[in-house]
């Protein structure tokens, strides 16, 4: 392939140097923001050294002027001639062999092409490298499944203003490149589960379903991606059932093929969901976390199966067959009408603190009593290789029950087996409000339990939040691969976006939707790319319907 | 003594005056006709014209190191010295255009000694003159840089460009080529017609007038920008034409200088010498000075070399 210089190294007013340089760009070529570099140039003693770089910023101005009124001389009067000098600086990101010299000013600067594009983005390096979408020259970029699969490292954190940033876009098309790419993800491969909550609309309950405003362009971008243009092969859909009996979904745009998911009163107390309901990071501070572990061990040592009625169980004379019937006999133990509380039940704390307690069951019995039934039926996580879970019709604190009851199934079932393998991928948006940065809650500490030791136990989050800075630091860190969408102007500054270089977090702000800034730990610099429009339909009205009389006549 | 008036000179004070008078300037001894454009002697106001393809053509000096030979006893002074011309086209915007450094190594008593390269960038070619003098050595320099200012100026205006060179003109060639004169150190008006000259408004000039025994020019005086509170010869320029072109012609050629000059002026805060130190010229002057290229850098290169065995060998 034939070289493209794109102008020489600067070292006229400011010297060049091995971090950083600037290039006088030729007057008939162009450097734009992103653009990937290589300087070459003679060290003695050691030869030639290839020095990669990012573009960081482009300038233009006139030289010959001294005025800036002279702008009017040159341009409109045309008395006064200039010279036109065009130049990018450039952030050196990899030297090559690594002697670090400034490159020599005067010496010319190629456009990276082919191997020196490899090199500049480490993907000689990369162990296993899978491709997420494109940078600005219209070639792929990749990440490395080595940080991403607890190889090397785990987790993917996305950050980004709603609406505009494309978090869950991006983390689909990444799941999609994941789960096409066998042959990159090697062993781990077989069997990976992906479990997926939808937080909004009911954006994500097409994933199975073609796209009808694919265009051919972005069909094209799949298949240089190597992915084919198709929705997600393998999905399953659960949403909360619509009222106390009857198993329908509580869908509005699509009914068919989604599961209702809940609970037996047997799986709520075995599996000590009563945890999930007091998740306010005010209930450990008022002790309400306390009683609930006194009545959680309680509940466990008095229930009794009931022959016949699987999901239901015996406490003491009581038959329990709905969350109504629990909360009933725990007001029987912690708030008796007539007589006193069984301080085996609440642990002695003050009579208000047990009030304070039942009242948040009763209300807990108004918003998620659908879910604790019978009948309960739990999200099969294993039958499909992508599950997702509707949340956006719950209340607040019914979503963080769910969120909490299946991210504690998941973690406890990979404890047991202690297996990194299957892969357990779970995507979770607003990640502040499980793992919020302040105050303390069983989901939080799963969360972070997830982030810290998840990578061993081959269970990767994938955690968005429209600000980092608002989530649990320990969640955010334990994340190698960093992805961030557009950002208000302000969380751009803060110390949760350290790994972007300056420029990075001017024009994060500017960021267009579908477009995304990636770190990774194998490329000491930030890659800003573009990812293709989805081929799976993301409202009701993209999606295209089979015919159902197809093949008949 | 009561004063009617006081003006600050608006050159810069090293440069002298754009005047050099202290009551009127001196008259030319030059026989100058004052009548070959038009008998009725008052301000002429051209008609607008179109902006024509104009080239300003500018040339700088310099002295990079004194030098001295010896040769049969005795020793001959030498200089070595840079110099530079180019052109700024305009052509709707303004361009750089034929910009060339030439290097010379002069050296009197007849000496011609030939100097190796001392880099590929810097190689001095050689001249010789008979005499001795420090301003002989000089001159010898100034005219290698008209030499190149007027091959240039004489190419380009061959070329159908009009042509604006700094300075009195010395080329006599039926081309269109004005030479273009900002200070004044003497008058070739009457007191009588003066006044003329003194009263023009930017865009306005005088009739044609003729003067010169050897290189005979067509000239006339115009005002390139308005100059309240100055001395009443600031902002009035001469411009001078070759009498090898008709005179028609060389009417024309002042009707439309006259027009335009005024767009190029400089200004008081642009140029320590505005407004007569048009845009064009001061800035090709800028280039071509950075041209020349860093003169303690140039002078080390040659000392260098001359310690190098690049001297005189001949």
């Amino acid at each position: 392939m034939a070289e493209e210089q794109v102008g020489l190294v600067l070292g006229v007013v400011e010297p060049a140097t091995s971090t950083q340089f600037r290039v006088v760009i030729d007057e008939d070529n162009y450097l734009q923001l992103d653009d990937l570099v290589e300087a070459r140039t003679q060290v003695p003693k050691v030869g030639e050294v290839h020095l990669y770089g990012l573009v960081t910023e482009v300038a233009a101005r006139y030289e010959g002027a001294r005025f800036e009124s002279d702008m009017f001389l040159i341009a409109e009067e045309g008395s006064l001639p200039a010279e036109l000098a065009r130049s990018a600086s450039v952030q050196t990101i990899r030297v090559d062999p690594e002697i670090w010299v400034a490159p020599d000013p005067g010496e010319p600067v190629y456009r990276v092409r082919g191997h020196s594009r490899d090199k500049a983005l480490y993907a000689d390096q990369m162990g296993r490298r899978l491709p997420i979408g494109f940078a600005r020259d219209g070639d792929p970029i990749w990440v490395d499944l080595d940080f991403f699969d607890g190889r090397k490292g785990g987790h993917i954190s996305i950050s980004g203003v709603s609406g505009v940033a494309t978090k869950t876009s991006f983390a689909l098309a990444f799941l999609r490149s994941l789960t096409a790419h066998p042959d990159v993800l090697g062993p781990a491969a077989s069997n990976v589960r992906v479990l997926v909550f939808n937080v909004k609309q009911e954006d994500l309950l097409w994933l199975d379903k073609p796209n009808r405003g694919l265009t051919d362009e972005a069909r094209l971008q799949w298949t240089r991606m190597g992915i084919p243009s198709e929705p997600f092969p393998s999905v399953s859909f659960w949403a909360p059932p619509r009222g106390a009996v009857g198993m329908v979904p509580d869908t509005d745009s699509r009914t068919e093929g989604v599961s209702p998911f809940s609970w037996t009163p047997r799986e709520f107390i075995e599996m000590g969901l009563l945890r999930f309901l007091f998740t306010e990071t005010g209930d450990f501070r008022q002790q309400l976390t306390f009683v609930e572990e006194r009545v959680r061990s309680q509940l466990a040592r008095l229930a009794q199966p009931v022959e016949g009625r699987d999901g239901v169980v015996r406490i003491g004379t009581r038959l329990v067959a709905s969350l109504a019937d629990l909360v009933d006999v725990i007001e029987q133990h912690l708030d008796p009408p007539e007589g006193e509380p069984d301080q085996s039940w609440t642990g002695r704390v003050q009579g208000g603190t047990a009030q304070a307690f039942m009242r948040r069951l009763r209300a807990a019995e108004h918003r998620i009593g659908r879910l604790i039934r019978a009948d309960g039926n739990r999200v099969d996580r294993t039958a499909e290789a992508v599950t997702v879970v509707d949340l956006h019709k719950l209340h607040d604190f019914a979503q963080r029950f769910v969120v909490g009851a299946l991210l504690d199934e998941v973690f406890a079932g990979k404890e047991k087996t202690g297996q990194r393998l299957p892969l357990q991928v779970i995507l979770l948006d607003e990640l502040n409000k499980y793992a919020p940065r302040e105050g303390h809650s069983p989901i939080k500490e799963t969360l972070i339990d997830i982030a810290q030791r998840g990578r061993s136990l081959g269970i990767i989050l994938i955690g968005a939040q429209q600000t980092a800075s608002r989530v649990a630091p320990e969640v955010v860190e334990n994340a190698s691969i960093r992805v961030s969408g557009r950002l208000d102007a302000a969380e751009a500054e803060r110390a949760e976006y350290g790994w972007m270089l300056p420029s990075t977090r001017m024009r994060a702000r500017l960021f267009k939707p579908g477009t995304m800034v990636v770190f990774q730990p194998g490329i000491p610099a930030p890659l800003v790319f573009t990812f293709p429009y989805p081929p799976w339909a993301t409202r009701p009205e993209e999606a295209v319907e089979e015919d159902p009389f197809e093949g008949l006549s | 003594m009561t004063v009617d008036q006081m003006w600050v000179e608006s050159w810069s004070p090293e440069y002298g005056s754009s005047s050099e008078v202290d009551d009127g300037l001196a008259p030319s001894e030059e026989e100058v006709d004052l009548y070959v454009e038009t008998a009725d002697w008052r301000a002429l106001s051209p008609e607008p014209s179109s902006s024509p393809l104009v080239a300003f053509i500018d040339g700088v000096d310099r002295v990079d190191a004194r030098a001295f030979v010896g040769h049969s006893m005795s020793t001959a002074p030498g200089l070595f010295g840079s110099v530079a011309a180019g052109a700024v086209v305009v052509d709707g915007r303004a361009r750089f255009e034929a910009c060339e450094v030439q290097r010379w190594s002069v050296f009197g008593d007849g000496v011609a000694p030939r100097v190796r390269p001392f880099s590929a960038a810097i190689t001095y070619r050689g001249r010789s003159i008979p005499g001795t003098r420090p301003e002989e050595l000089r001159y010898e320099l100034q005219k290698a840089r008209s030499d190149l200012e007027e091959d240039l100026a004489r190419r380009l205006a061959r070329g159908g460009m009009l042509v604006i060179a700094d300075g009195p003109l010395r080329v006599r060639e039926p081309v269109n080529l004005v030479g273009y004169i900002k200070s004044h150190q003497k008058t070739y008006l009457s007191p009588g017609h003066a006044p003329v000259a003194l009263g023009l408004t930017p865009g306005e000039r005088t009739p044609i007038f003729s003067f010169g025994r050897i290189r005979p020019r067509y000239s006339w005086y115009t005002r390139i920008a308005p100059a309240p509170h100055q001395h009443p010869w600031a902002a009035i320029a001469r411009c001078e034409v070759s009498t090898t072109v008709e005179l028609r012609r060389a009417i024309g050629l002042a009707d439309v200088v006259t027009h335009h000059l005024p767009r190029f002026a400089s200004r008081g805060f642009w140029d320590t010498r505005a407004p007569q130190n048009l845009v064009p010229i001061a800035s090709l002057e800028r280039k071509l000075w950075s041209l020349l290229g860093n003169r303690e850098l140039v002078m080390r290169r040659i000392r260098s070399g001359v310690m190098a065995g690049g001297r005189a060998d001949g």
